[in-house]
């Protein structure tokens, strides 16, 4: 599960993209002890108001409707949540800390961000995973804008060719950059889809021409 | 992925969905090229089925164009519901074990694309002190990847006496994790990316990142590489500095567990 250990973009672009995860351990817990301390992990994440958020439901990790988020969390259960600033994910970590849930939480983004915010929250980074780039057939890969919006999704499930599509649509004055953001949601299934970072993104691709 | 050709209309609304690239409209109909579908699921997820009558649509679309006249239908959208998950069989389904995140794995017994590495970290003490955790994400992003490259990687990595992951679903596919061979009927299959998983001792990164680089160049897709390790006591990274020693620059961003599972893994001071 690299899911979201290969977003691409500028410093500047990363400050805006943090993705929080729980990562439960079913034999930790009797079920109904874990239910409880996901649906606390839920409740801290939706006081957040984060931008895009993953639930589990039929034993995998499924994507919402991020224009529905509090009626398709209602009775959920989220392993995932996507902040776009690093003083909400500071707050989301001092309040995790403060649960003391007992679950591996793990945050993606930039590294010294997420170091500082642990610092706050008075606690020590305990492991570190980082991306050393691509390799190989490079030459195969879109522009570094696609690719940015391609990576956002960490299963990769937002084609080249959809992320196009929805550029010339854009540029047809047919879609908004906002829209456009929320059709690429669609296809990523664990909800760690930032589309605050995506319509960025095809508003800066439009203006290029 | 199947097309149900009584009801396809040609619109070509799935084609932009498709990870791969693999839906053409050929005779006014949506074709998949078999050797590239990876069996997502992504386009049958994605164009939801609008109900209507195959035969009315064609009717429509054709006296359209008479009229050099078109009617684009809203993006996802099938009209008809012509898109049709396949029944799949061995060696096959192993394309949707590793490319369709929604699945579960009982038939191939396969837990996913991989393990949870370092997320899970604080309670398995999987990579230890003095230790890297090597992901190598082949076909990502975006290329997809057949099982016989990631093959020419894992056999290159098992010269260096690597040890791969047992729970990972790759491995669980090979042949011989000693000389990294496949089963040979897998060889043909098509992913849309696969991760080979190992840890090795710090010293020894250097070394395998070399091969990774140059075994890279053999391949006929791209590859992701990440790195991770047991944080110091002071939240320094080790992977760090020996991949800094080693000529490769590490992100900026990344992926941090904060150290908050309980019971911790045994030992560990945290």
């Amino acid at each position: 599960m690299t899911n979201t250990l290969h977003r691409k973009g500028s410093s500047q672009a990363l400050k805006q993209d943090f993705v929080v995860f729980a990562l439960p351990k079913r034999d930790m817990f009797s079920l109904e002890e874990l239910v409880s301390k996901l649906k606390t992990f839920t409740d801290i994440c939706l006081s957040h108001h984060p931008i895009n958020m993953g639930k589990y439901e039929n034993r995998s990790l499924r994507g919402i409707d991020p224009r529905r988020m509090a009626e398709e969390m209602e009775d959920s259960i989220a392993l995932t949540a996507v902040y776009g600033d690093v003083e909400t994910l500071g707050s989301v970590i001092k309040a995790l800390v403060a649960a003391d849930l007992g679950i591996s939480i793990n945050i993606s983004g930039l590294m010294d961000d997420v170091q500082q915010c642990c610092r706050d929250a008075g606690i020590t980074r305990h492991s570190a995973e980082q991306s050393l780039g691509i390799f190989g057939r490079t030459e195969l890969l879109p522009s570094r804008e696609v690719l940015e919006i391609n990576t956002l999704c960490g299963h990769g499930l937002v084609s080249f060719n959809l992320i196009q599509k929805v550029l010339t649509e854009i540029k047809l004055d047919r879609m908004s950059p906002e829209e456009g953001a929320y059709q690429l949601a669609r296809p990523c299934q664990c909800g760690v889809f930032n589309l605050q970072r995506a319509q960025q993104l095809l508003e800066s691709m439009r203006l290029k021409g | 992925m199947k097309i149900n050709e009584d009801r396809c209309v040609g619109c070509g609304n799935c084609l932009p969905y498709c990870t791969m690239g693999a839906i053409r409209i050929e005779n006014r109909m949506a074709v998949v090229n078999e050797d590239e579908c990876v069996e997502c699921n992504t386009c049958y997820r994605c164009c939801v089925p609008e109900g209507r009558r195959p035969m009315l649509v064609r009717t429509v679309r054709r006296w359209l164009h008479r009229f050099r006249l078109q009617y684009n239908a809203p993006m996802g959208i099938c009209p008809t519901g012509a898109l049709v998950p396949p029944d799949l069989e061995w060696p096959r389904l192993i394309r949707r074990a590793f490319s369709d995140p929604t699945v579960s794995h009982g038939e191939t017994k396969l837990a996913g694309r991989g393990t949870e590495e370092i997320k899970t970290n604080d309670i398995t003490g999987r990579i230890g002190p003095g230790h890297a955790g090597v992901v190598i994400d082949l076909g990502r992003p975006g290329t997809g990847c057949f099982l016989s490259d990631i093959e020419i990687m894992t056999r290159a990595l098992a010269t260096l006496k690597i040890e791969f992951e047992s729970n990972n679903p790759l491995t669980g596919i090979m042949e011989n994790p000693k000389t990294g061979a496949f089963r040979r009927d897998v060889l043909g299959e098509k992913v849309l990316s696969a991760i080979i998983e190992f840890k090795v001792p710090l010293g020894q990164l250097p070394g395998v990142l070399e091969m990774v680089k140059k075994t890279a160049g053999e391949l006929n897709t791209v590859i992701s590489v990440g790195v991770s390790s047991r944080c110091e006591d002071d939240g320094t990274m080790p992977h760090e500095k020996a991949c800094q020693d080693a000529g490769f620059l590490a992100s900026l961003n990344g992926k941090t567990n904060l150290g908050l599972g309980r019971p911790l893994f045994m030992g560990d001071s945290k």
